[in-house]
């Protein structure tokens, strides 16, 4: 049974901030008799000044709900209140324990208890000591109180703190190691400062460059009637041909290229009321990419950069083809590609999947879940047309 | 395929996604640059916290555009960089975060000089 009131430590290193005092009693009870710099302060005008006082550097949300306690580390935080290096815990019932581990996963709070009910009293210990070890930058850490702990077999016991001794001791090497691996990244951090002030310079005088370069191309065009020929100084008779030779293959290659585009175009052209095709990609440049090639080709192009925008676009406007990336933030392709299904109301819209790499294991998934075809990124004007136009046919 | 035979800018990739519009390569080259600033400095924060699956994310994210825009050694130490964030191995991830760097450094130079 424990001995010692936890409302007395006046600079506690350990905080429990509660609600009602009868649910936290058994909690308190346990961290009481192992944790000597432990206080439980309820809820109230006083606590603040409390907490910026003492500065405990671990603390535990017991508030009566989840909610309660996320709003109020989340007022301490925004009040500057935690400006000090601590650790939380989020004390929950059963039910709410969903929640409670999201808070972690998302890295609210660094860890969670589950007090209601109460059926782990030396994990509550084990988190709160750990938490400790984190924080306690002096030699000061805690020991456990064995006296507070069934007894288990001593040559158990033997065992337990030989092996613990040995670990913490390969931690230590493991922890000298990462120190010395760590020093270099002053080499990346000294060529990223440099890419950046060299990016931040000259990015606007590129543009303004750029500006320049086309308000000179406009006018050249305007006076040549749009023709515009480029031929750099020529001496000899040598250099004329072989200037003249590679002008024509040049020629030939862009004249194949433009019939291609054009036989592609006209394709789309012929058709009453082109495609409209939804581009998913949360790649900016890529996006802009695809938009651009289909664009001059006469489709009309819509855009969203992950699942959860290409849905609402969906469902308030219809598309012929789906040309979406199978890794995104939020809403993955495979995933979005099952929900269109459902929100289509049967129709089926063909998805093709932009992916950069195309396994057989993969491929059989894709297909699976009812998308069409794939786009190896970046793959060339021309074979993004083709598989849109196969998809569309 | 070796370092060696990558391009550090290879225009014609571009030409032949969107066509021989240096203009618009340009600013596309541009924007590719401003995402990669991003990215890099992404990359080393998750470095830092030895988050092996960010790295490998953000490796993929900007190795699309790095492809996209033919800055094929950068594209390439990318790739690797993935596979490097896939082993767990930080030594490599280093390595090769500083060759990124270095490579896109010289696609900048590039499009500086063009």
């Amino acid at each position: 049974m424990h001995n010692k009131s936890y409302t007395s430590s006046k600079q506690p290193d350990v905080v429990v901030i509660f609600e009602k005092e009868d649910e936290i009693k058994g909690v308190n009870e346990i961290l009481v008799d192992q944790f000597d710099s432990f206080r439980a302060v309820a809820l109230n005008k006083k606590t603040v000044n409390f907490i910026r006082q003492s500065k405990p550097v671990v603390l535990l949300f017991a508030l009566c709900t989840v909610e309660k306690s996320i709003e109020l580390y989340s007022a301490l935080v925004e009040k500057n209140i935690l400006n000090y290096p601590h650790h939380t815990v989020l004390l929950c019932s059963n039910k709410e324990s969903a929640i409670a581990f999201r808070c972690c996963m998302k890295g609210f709070f660094d860890n969670y208890f589950v007090y209601q009910p109460l059926y782990e009293r030396y994990r509550i210990v084990m988190i709160v000591h750990k938490e400790l070890k984190n924080m306690l930058s002096r030699n000061e850490l805690y020991q456990f109180n064995e006296g507070n702990f069934d007894k288990i077999d001593g040559d158990l016991a033997e065992v337990i703190d030989s092996g613990g001794m040995a670990k913490q001791a390969l931690l230590s090497r493991l922890q000298e190691s990462r120190v010395e691996n760590e020093a270099t990244p002053v080499l990346i951090q000294n060529l990223l400062s440099s890419l950046e002030g060299d990016i931040a310079e000259s990015v606007d005088q590129i543009i303004s460059t750029l500006k320049d370069k086309k308000q000179h191309y406009q006018e050249q065009a305007k006076k040549s009637k749009g023709l515009i020929h480029h031929q750099p100084a020529i001496k000899t008779k040598e250099e004329k041909l072989a200037a003249l030779e590679a002008r024509a293959l040049e020629d030939t290659k862009y004249l194949s290229s433009v019939n291609s585009q054009e036989s592609m175009e006209e394709n789309n052209e012929q058709a009453d009321d082109p495609a409209k095709i939804l581009v998913v990609e949360d790649n900016a440049i890529y996006r802009n990419v695809l938009v651009n090639i289909l664009s001059k080709a006469n489709f009309k192009v819509e855009q969203a950069e992950d699942g959860v925008q290409a849905l609402d676009k969906i469902r308030s406007g219809s598309f012929q083809l789906i040309l979406m990336d199978l890794f995104m933030p939020k809403l993955d392709g495979l995933n979005a590609t099952k929900k269109i299904k459902d929100i289509s109301g049967g129709k089926e819209i063909p998805v093709i999947a932009l992916t950069g790499n195309k396994s057989k294991e993969n491929a059989r998934k894709w297909i699976a879940q009812g998308i069409k075809g794939y786009i190896i990124k970046p793959s060339d004007k021309d074979e993004i047309l083709a598989a849109v136009n196969k998809a569309l046919n | 395929m070796t370092l060696n035979s990558l391009k550090v800018l290879n225009r014609q990739v571009m030409i032949s996604l969107i066509g021989n519009d240096s203009i618009q390569i340009r600013q596309f080259e541009i924007d590719f640059l401003k995402q990669a600033q991003v990215s890099i400095k992404k990359i080393a924060t998750f470095y830092q916290l030895s988050d092996f699956e960010q790295i490998k994310e953000e490796a993929h994210f900007l190795k699309t555009s790095a492809r996209a825009v033919g800055a094929e050694q950068s594209a390439m130490h990318l790739q690797n960089m993935e596979s490097a964030a896939l082993k767990k191995d930080k030594a490599e991830c280093k390595e090769l975060l500083k060759l990124t760097t270095l490579s896109l450094k010289s696609v900048y130079e590039e499009v500086k000089n063009a």
